[in-house]
């Protein structure tokens, strides 16, 4: 604000007056500029004259109110007037120098312009202050309105400043900057363009317009017009009406009207690839130099913003480049020797922890120096990427194949479950090798030499596993080249031995080397033979018979397999076939399933087909499926199975408790039998453990009503404990080994068979077993009990004694404690475990008390007899052991008795419960059926009677009713028929109960004069009824 | 007009004198608080007196002006008819009076020897 000058202060209560003019009553507060008039209207400035002046001397004339002096000398009095620019406190200063109240100023010509009192300086410096004041109001309002903009800028350049922390020019961002920029400068509409390398607009970004109404425009700015102005020449733009302007485009249709106009280019080094433009402020008026700053300002952050996300760009890509570089080759763009290592790092890793094999092939190609040479590099390079290719394109999903350099490449087979899978590759990629390769309209032929090792064998880490694979490589090109071998020596023979292997199963398959021979398998109660299972043989005209467990595998990886399996199948059914057209005994025939087969899409087709061309009844054929098979997939497992099931065909779970499988899916597979596996039978008569599973899967076979066979059975002892425990079936050594079909049908001619050995518990047998491993002691033992009718049996350890526990009905066990190996204890433990019902005595001088009485309370002995002993207390004691031994067989045997005729009666009931519920559904059908008949008998529209062998009327529908009325009992029912019926009715009745013939359709005369057609009918033709039933429908 | 007053008759009584020229002969003095002041004291003597005057500003607590007829001037010297109006006028005046001076001036005047 300017300071205050005189005349800014000037008196307004100034009067001018004339010098010999005489004040008049004027206002106290006056001041009288006193002025010397001349001719030709010109004036003097005298003096100041105030109203004390005039106060004082009131007759005076304005001329002696002058200050002395002032009218004759100074044009302007004694007192100097002040220029009217001095400042005013100049002003205050002079009039306090000079002691005046007021005092005059002049213009710059000197002229008299106003007067000045102290009350006009304060009135004007109040005045001032007063402005000051409004002014100061009003820079705090413009201070405040400025500072909440700034905030808001402030928070735009957050905004913006965020952005730099990206590095690319995300649409959100852009559209909250222009949003927050919109409404900073409080325009309605604002948008960001930036255009691209070829000058396209690459964003576009825009606020105030609705999508609607985008839609509506249906295209973005072009940049023509001012918008290209801006560009063009990187300035801005603020107009306050855009259509004056005559480089303007315009708008598209449906564009919103726009006038004034605010558009920043977004530059960098003087190049603008940008603009930032609003329209219209909210308040109507046009932008402001301000505004312009702001957007400006913003247009700069945003050409920072898009500067550094550029830079970031190209700095990601050229890392990217680098990364790249680093770990690919550059020419096939597979990885290089970094990046195999670290892969192979990796996969060693994990094959240690899942402890499973993988391969690592050196592959060099052969004479590639030469082609190199002759060709040059550029068909070399050339022949490289296509090699690569060959190379990627025999390899599985996850395999790596780098590059190291040269023509060497390296290739990692991770998770290989046999090393004949890495030989597959190799030969694979071999063979691809071999066939041409078409570079620049040539074609090339190129070989190469493989080199396989396999971790673990050939190496535990990655350096040894290439060196390896270098060194079978090397061996590959220097013996054969144009080929792949292993490291080690026995790889290569196995794989040879395959190879031969596989050979001579084809040239088998082909020469009909196979054959089948059968295993029995029998019912343990009857002993007899009730299944054969057919097992493949192969007949080597110079190995003799080749164990499956050697070729089958072989078969498997061949694909032999499948027409194998087809060829035992149609075998075993045809020979079944035969054994029934030959009238032995109907037995099924097991067949084992393969992986393969059941995988085949085909396989229920297949096996209905082999039934028919066969003509085996489904029922004797059972398809044996391992469990592990069937839970490779279970719900594709399931389904073939139903499918075959369908058929009628048996299906059997082969060697179960081998597998991975859970329980519940035996619920929900639909089989027949379960094949308990040979390792569980081995060794059931001594070892509690398989005897314990043994015996749970015979049960819960026979809780899910599943046939058991127990597979393997080689010695009387196993067949004991099966057979004991409920076994159905035994198939093994014990009988017989899988014969030649001659031999088995010989087995089937003379009905060989078991004979059923008597159960426990049948014939009590007083047997007594004695053990100790002095035999001295033995001896004397039998001595002193061979009198009391025992049947005594010896042993010297325990062992022996389970031996002979298993084969004879031993009832009660008189052991020694102190035995090698096993202790007596220990023994018994064992004995009551497998064989419960006997009696454990122990018999000792060797007394461990812990230990006996720790048996003595799990019951495992019953008594503990010290040596040397009392021999009547002894026989005593074994006779009271038999004693008991017989109450426990007899109440086992009541416990047996009471169970099954609990499970007898439960079936009883069972079985009524389902016949009552049957006549029960019977009855309400019959109910039903009645009530239908009733009904219609009612409805019908003649009337029916039916009457009894005893002339009583039965039945009689409303017709009948209606056509003879109610008698005086209510109804017809009940009445005899000579007193309800009309005579020419009756006659016909009388007609059919004489048996003399049928009334049809006979006319006849009703009391009430109606004519009416009679049928009579005797029952009983149909039912047990007696009587006979009339029908008579009334003439119209 | 009073109760008791049946008429009134106005009465004028008037001294008619000449107005003689010049007013002033020779001088007048101004006392301080005079309620003409010399400004318009020295325009009447010029408007009515062809004689011009000299205006003398006296600081005096009496008396402010002295306006004197130029030629009395001749005749004697300013300081001699301050000093005059000093000693011998403002003894008679009081400070919001106008004295009119009416001088006679006799000039003696000697020559000595040659």
């Amino acid at each position: 604000m300017n300071p205050l000058l005189a005349r800014d202060a000037l008196c307004r209560r100034v009067v001018e007056v004339g010098a010999e003019e005489r004040p008049q009553k004027a206002s106290a507060r006056n001041i009288f500029a006193v002025f010397e008039h001349h001719a030709g209207g010109l004036r003097t400035f005298l003096g100041l004259v105030t109203q004390s002046d005039v106060a004082r001397y009131p007759q005076r004339i304005f001329a002696d109110l002058l200050p002395i002096g002032a009218a004759d000398r100074l044009p302007v009095g004694v007192v100097v007037p002040v220029p009217e620019d001095m400042l005013l406190e100049e002003v205050l200063a002079r009039l306090d120098q000079q002691g005046l109240e007021a005092i005059s100023a002049a213009d710059a010509a000197g002229k008299f312009s106003g007067v000045l009192t102290r009350t006009s300086i304060l009135e004007a410096l109040f005045a001032r202050e007063r402005e000051l004041l409004l002014h100061l109001e009003e820079s705090h309002h413009h201070l405040t309105a400025w500072a909440a903009r700034v905030e808001q800028l402030h928070d735009a350049s957050k905004k913006l400043l965020a952005l730099l922390a990206y590095t690319t020019l995300e649409q959100d961002l852009l559209q909250a900057g222009i949003e927050a920029l919109a409404q900073l400068i409080q325009a309605r509409y604002g948008a960001i363009g930036i255009l691209g390398e070829n000058g396209e607009l690459e964003h576009f970004i825009y606020t105030g317009i609705t999508a609607e109404q985008a839609k509506h425009i249906g295209r973005l700015p072009e940049g023509r017009g001012l918008l290209g102005v801006v560009i063009k020449e990187d300035r801005a733009l603020r107009l306050e009406d855009m259509s004056q302007d005559p480089r303007s485009a315009g708008f598209p249709p449906h564009h919103p009207a726009m006038k004034s106009l605010l558009a920043v280019p977004i530059d960098r080094d003087g190049v603008a690839f940008g603009r930032v433009y609003l329209s219209e402020k909210t308040n109507g008026e046009p932008f402001s130099a301000s505004d312009e700053i702001l957007a400006t300002s913003y247009a700069n952050s945003l050409a920072m913003i898009i500067a550094h996300a550029k830079e970031v760009q190209a700095r990601v890509e050229a890392q990217q480049r680098l990364d790249y570089l680093a770990h690919y080759d550059g020419l096939t763009g597979l990885p290089n020797r970094g990046l195999f290592h670290d892969r192979m790092s990796q996969e060693l890793v994990q094959a240690r922890r899942n402890k499973q094999p993988l391969a690592v092939l050196f592959l060099d190609l052969d004479d590639f120096k030469l082609i190199n040479d002759t060709l040059g590099h550029s068909v070399g390079d050339n022949l490289l990427k296509a090699v690569a290719q060959r190379i990627q394109s025999c390899l599985r999903e996850g395999d790596t194949v780098a590059r190291l350099g040269g023509d060497e490449f390296t290739l990692l087979l991770p998770e290989i479950s046999r090393f004949e899978d890495a030989a597959q590759i190799a030969d694979k990629i071999v063979c691809d090798l071999r066939l041409p390769i078409t570079i620049a309209d040539r074609e090339l032929f190129v070989t190469a030499s493989v080199g396989i090792s396999i971790y673990p064998d050939d190496g535990e880490d990655a350096d040894s596993l290439l060196k390896n694979a270098d060194t079978a490589m090397y061996h590959a090109k220097k013996h054969d080249k144009n080929s792949y071998r292993f490291f080690t020596q026995d790889m290569n023979t196995a794989l040879s031995n395959l190879m031969e292997s596989e050979n001579d199963l084809r040239r088998a398959w082909v020469n009909n080397e196979f054959v089948l021979h059968y295993q029995p398998q029998l019912d343990l109660r009857t002993g007899r033979i009730v299944g054969m299972e057919a097992l493949l043989r192969w007949q080597h005209p110079e190995k003799g018979l080749v164990s499956p467990a050697e070729f089958i595998p072989v078969a498997e990886c061949m694909g032999l397999i499948v027409p194998l399996g087809e060829w035992v199948l149609q075998t075993a059914c045809a020979q079944n076939k035969a054994w029934q057209d030959a009238r032995f005994a109907p037995l099924r025939m097991g067949v084992n399933m393969s992986v393969r087969q059941l995988r085949q899409d085909n396989v229920v087709d297949m096996v209905k087909r082999i039934l028919q061309e066969t003509g085996l009844a489904a029922q004797y054929l059972e398809l044996e499926i391992t469990e592990s098979l069937l839970m490779e997939d279970p719900d594709k497992a399931t389904g073939v199975l139903l499918a075959l099931k369908s058929l009628g065909i048996n299906v059997s779970l082969d060697d179960f408790g081998t597998g991975y499988s859970s329980l519940s899916f035996l619920k929900h597979f639909p089989i027949d039998a379960l094949k308990i596996d040979q390792t569980f039978i081995r060794d059931i008569a001594s070892n509690p453990d398989d005897a314990a599973i043994t015996s749970a899967v015979i049960d819960m076979g026979a809780r899910l009503k599943l046939r058991v066979i127990a597979e393997g059975v080689e010695t009387e002892a196993q067949l004991r404990f099966l057979e004991a425990h409920g076994c159905d079936e035994i198939q093994g050594y014990f009988f017989s080994k899988p014969v030649p079909v001659e031999n088995a049908t010989s087995l089937l001619a003379e009905c060989k068979g078991m004979q059923p050995s008597t159960t426990r518990g049948g014939r009590m047998a007083q047997t007594l077993l004695l053990v100790d491993d002095e035999q001295n002691i033995v001896s004397a033992l039998k001595r002193l009990l061979r009198h009391d009718g025992y049947t005594i049996l010896t042993a010297n350890s325990g062992k022996e004694g389970l031996e002979l526990l298993a084969t004879h009905d031993v009832g009660v066990i008189l052991s020694d404690q102190r035995m090698p190996e096993m202790t007596g204890v220990e023994f018994l433990r064992r004995a009551k475990e497998l064989y419960l019902d006997t009696v454990r005595i122990v018999l000792s001088g060797y007394t461990d008390l812990k230990s006996v009485t720790d048996a003595i309370n799990e019951g495992a002995i019953y008594k503990f007899l010290t040596k040397p002993w009392e021999d009547e207390q002894l026989q005593t004691n074994v006779r009271e052991a038999f004693h008991h031994h017989a109450l426990k067989l007899e109440n086992e045997q009541l416990a047996r008795e009471v169970k099954a005729m609990n499970e007898a009666l439960s079936r009883t009931n069972l079985e009524l419960e389902r016949r009552i519920e049957e006549k029960t559904r019977e009855v309400v059908s019959k109910v039903n059926i009645l009530q239908v008949s009733q009904e219609v008998l009612e409805n019908l529209p003649a009337a029916i009677f039916g009457v009894d062998d005893t002339g009583l009327i039965v039945i009689a529908n409303r017709k009948a009713e209606e056509l003879l009325g109610q008698p005086a009992t209510g109804s017809l029912l009940g009445n005899s028929a000579v007193t309800v019926l009309p005579a020419t009715l009756l006659a016909c009745l009388q007609e059919v109960q004489a048996g003399e013939s049928i009334v049809s359709g006979k006319t006849v005369e009703l009391p009430d004069g109606r004519h009416a057609e009679a049928w009579c009918h005797p029952m009983g033709t149909l039912s047990k009824s007696k009587g006979e039933v009339m029908v008579i429908t009334v003439k119209s | 007009m009073a109760k008791n007053v049946k008429s009134q008759k106005p009465q004028v009584r008037a001294k008619v004198r000449e107005f003689v020229i010049p007013v002033v002969r020779d001088g007048v003095v101004l006392g301080r608080e005079a309620p003409l002041g010399c400004v318009a004291i020295r325009r009447a003597l010029d408007l009515l007196i062809a004689a011009p005057f000299e205006h003398i500003e006296i600081e005096d607590d009496v008396i402010s002006d002295i306006m004197i007829r130029k030629a009395i001037l001749r005749r004697i010297p300013r300081e001699n008819v301050i000093d005059f109006v000093l000693k011998s006028v403002k003894p008679l005046m009081g400070a919001e009076e106008i004295m009119h001076l009416d001088l006679d001036v006799e000039i003696m005047v000697e020559y000595s020897g040659r």
